[in-house]
């Protein structure tokens, strides 16, 4: 940092981060008075300044989960608890310090940045109240701060510029930069670079990583493609029908998979080091993801598993500790 | 190779559309072929000019929306020099075209069977009502839909079956080529899957050839006979699937094969490609990719490179080509 910056408010170089933890929790939505039970008891665990990669199939509430860690729902079971705080069902003024610590990216750049608003209003907009009052040129230092450290350079023409002037590529930076804006301590990112064109996507997972290893700053990576899970993520918990079904280390999910759901994802996934190898049509694919808004006696994945049992048609199964760090959801483990 | 072996072919095709500021060139003398029974796979990202290639070259966008150079055949007919009655008889039998979202694709308020006579009775008027309806079983069987789905709309099928009811329609009046353009993008990775895997089945026993367009090169290089790589326009390399996924040599398809981590194997960090595609409505001089490129050289950014032939590739870059000559000097 330069030492012309020193008086100025930066995003400060102390460490960021704290702990996550949700617990059993439940979500419900009624629609056309029909119950989705959307988040059906999950538990998760984002340490403090850890990435942890949450991979699932559209509709099975990866979305909904990040939205209820933000709060924008309020879960009807369950806990969240953030840097060993209840924040469950905070209000007011704990819930907007709660809210301004934990930051959310969007998976569509293109929608998530309001056009008739400059890169500096957006950022402007994103500034927790007490630094609201910081004098303009202050407050462009800042900004500058944060754009150059999304990759954004000059950060001066780009204080200016509108979102439609912007590459999808450099659109999902200003939303970093937004999200950093605030010094968050966790970023939940909902498929951040599914919307972006191959060569940008990476650059916007260095990104992540970058900010991870300088600041601190955890994250909480969006995903349903498992080899980007396993770039940017330490841990990787799989979402199936609302509930978490298996987590563990990444390379531990990706080798040694447990569940039979994370097995058929990882078949699934492309994969050009299997070419000739394997067979396309060797797997086993049956079924879709259970419908929601029916009560589901059992395991979840019952309906599409190959090594089901009576067991499983009955009986919901419990976490299970399978090896080191490894937790899966399956009569098979019992 | 004899001509008959070709299922589509493009040579030197430029296609330009007109803007308020002039002729904007979107592809630039492509040249490229599928042989028949082969999963060709043209990969770019958007602004490549993948789908306007095929549009243009199907004529489903046709002069004055754009400017087509160039000659195409598709089975041995001359797509740019048919009459519009002979254009209609050439769809859907001799070649088809599963679009971009083709899960939209689909009339909301139409059953799928009358959807499919439809599309029967217009490309071939021999089809009876009973005739058709018999077809439409026999192809829904083939995609592994239940027939009673037949008589259902839309949005009655998932979003898998109705990729497939999709294909089913595609696959009707039996062509000999399917272009599709990135028909599982919409779709999660399983059920992705399944219908790349419907793809291949089909592809075996009907021996139909197909242009499949995606920007995911790692689905390609696993499934694909060959892969073809665009980018502004232009054809960067061009080749058998394995050997690029070994050796790629134009620096562009190299870093997008890198840009795809790998799902198993030693974990390092991967560097993206610095920059952002150009602008094609002020495309550079040289060599699109020159300004991203870690190797370029002076002439890169002045003179564009040619499509060139070496082994069983075809490779554009200037860098590359000289590599190449002096690796045969070696040999």
């Amino acid at each position: 940092m330069s030492a012309m910056r020193q008086n100025v408010p930066t995003i400060e170089p102390q460490r960021l981060g704290a702990p996550l933890v949700l617990q059993n929790v439940h979500k419900r939505f009624v629609q056309g008075g029909r119950v989705s039970h959307v988040l059906r008891g999950a538990d998760l665990q984002v340490g403090a300044s850890e990435i942890v990669a949450l991979v699932g199939e559209s509709g099975s509430g990866k979305s909904t989960l990040a939205r209820t860690i933000m709060r924008l729902y309020t879960p009807d079971e369950g806990s969240l608890m953030f840097d060993g705080r209840d924040v469950t069902t905070a209000r007011g003024r704990d819930l907007r310090e709660y809210r301004q610590r934990v930051q959310m990216v969007f998976q569509d750049p293109f929608a998530s940045l309001n056009p008739t608003h400059s890169v500096r209003t957006i950022l402007k907009r994103s500034l927790p109240p007490r630094l609201q009052s910081l004098r303009d040129k202050e407050r462009d230092d800042l900004f500058r701060d944060a754009l150059e450290k999304v990759g954004l350079t000059p950060p001066d023409n780009f204080l200016q510029q509108f979102p439609h002037e912007l590459s999808g590529g450099q659109r999902q930076r200003v939303a970093l930069a937004r999200s950093l804006a605030g010094r968050p301590d966790l970023v939940l990112a909902d498929e951040p670079v599914s919307m972006l064109d191959v060569s940008l996507r990476l650059g916007v997972l260095n990104l992540m990583l970058s900010l991870n290893e300088q600041y601190g700053i955890g994250y909480l990576y969006i995903t349903h493609d498992l080899a980007s899970a396993r770039y940017v993520g330490a841990r990787i918990a799989v979402m199936y029908a609302g509930d978490i079904v298996e987590e563990g280390p990444a390379d531990t999910i990706v080798e040694e998979a447990k569940h039979p759901y994370t097995q058929l994802l990882i078949q699934a996934a492309p994969d050009p080091d299997r070419r000739g190898v394997d067979d396309l049509d060797s797997a086993v694919f049956t079924g879709e993801p259970p419908n929601l808004s029916m009560e589901i006696q059992g395991c979840p994945f019952q309906f599409r598993c190959p090594h089901v049992m009576d067991k499983c048609r009955k009986e919901v199964p419990m976490k299970r500790p399978v090896g080191d760090g490894q937790l899966v959801k399956c009569h098979l483990y019992a | 190779m004899s001509k008959d072996d070709v299922a589509f072919s493009v040579e030197n095709v430029s296609i330009s559309y007109p803007t308020s500021r002039g002729w904007v060139q979107a592809v630039r003398d492509v040249t490229m072929q599928v042989r028949r029974g082969q999963l060709v796979g043209l990969a770019g990202e958007s602004g490549s000019g993948k789908s306007t290639l095929v549009l243009a070259a199907t004529r489903v966008l046709q002069p004055p929306a754009v400017k087509v150079e160039g000659h195409v055949q598709i089975v041995g007919r001359d797509i740019f020099k048919l009459t519009k009655s002979e254009l209609r008889t050439v769809r859907w039998k001799t070649f088809s075209f599963v679009t971009q979202s083709a899960m939209n694709a689909l009339n909301p308020v139409m059953r799928i069977r009358a959807q499919m006579h439809d599309a029967m009775r217009a490309h071939d008027p021999d089809y009876s009502r009973s005739k058709a309806d018999r077809r439409c079983e026999e192809v829904f069987r083939i995609v592994e839909v239940p027939i009673a789905k037949l008589d259902s709309y839309p949005h009655q099928l998932s979003g898998g079956q109705r990729q497939r009811a999709v294909i089913a329609l595609a696959l009707v009046l039996q062509p000999q080529l399917i272009i599709m353009d990135e028909p599982t993008t919409a779709l999660d990775v399983v059920a992705q899957r399944e219908i790349i895997a419907l793809i291949r089945k089909l592809q075996r026993e009907l021996g139909f050839a197909v242009l499949l367009i995606t920007h995911d090169l790692s689905l390609l290089l696993e499934v694909a006979d060959d892969v073809v790589v665009m980018y502004g326009g232009r054809i960067m390399e061009s080749g058998p699937s394995s050997e690029l996924l070994r050796d790629a040599r134009h620096p562009y398809s190299r870093a997008l094969i890198q840009s795809f981590p790998p799902l198993h194997g030693p974990m390092k960090r991967h560097e993206g490609i610095p920059g952002s595609p150009p602008d094609m409505q002020n495309p550079p001089p040289g060599c699109p990719f020159a300004e991203r490129c870690a190797s370029a050289i002076d002439v890169c950014s002045e003179k564009a490179p040619t499509l060139v032939s070496w082994r069983e590739r075809q490779i554009a870059c200037h860098v590359a080509q000289t590599d190449v000559a002096d690796s045969e000097v070696g040999v």
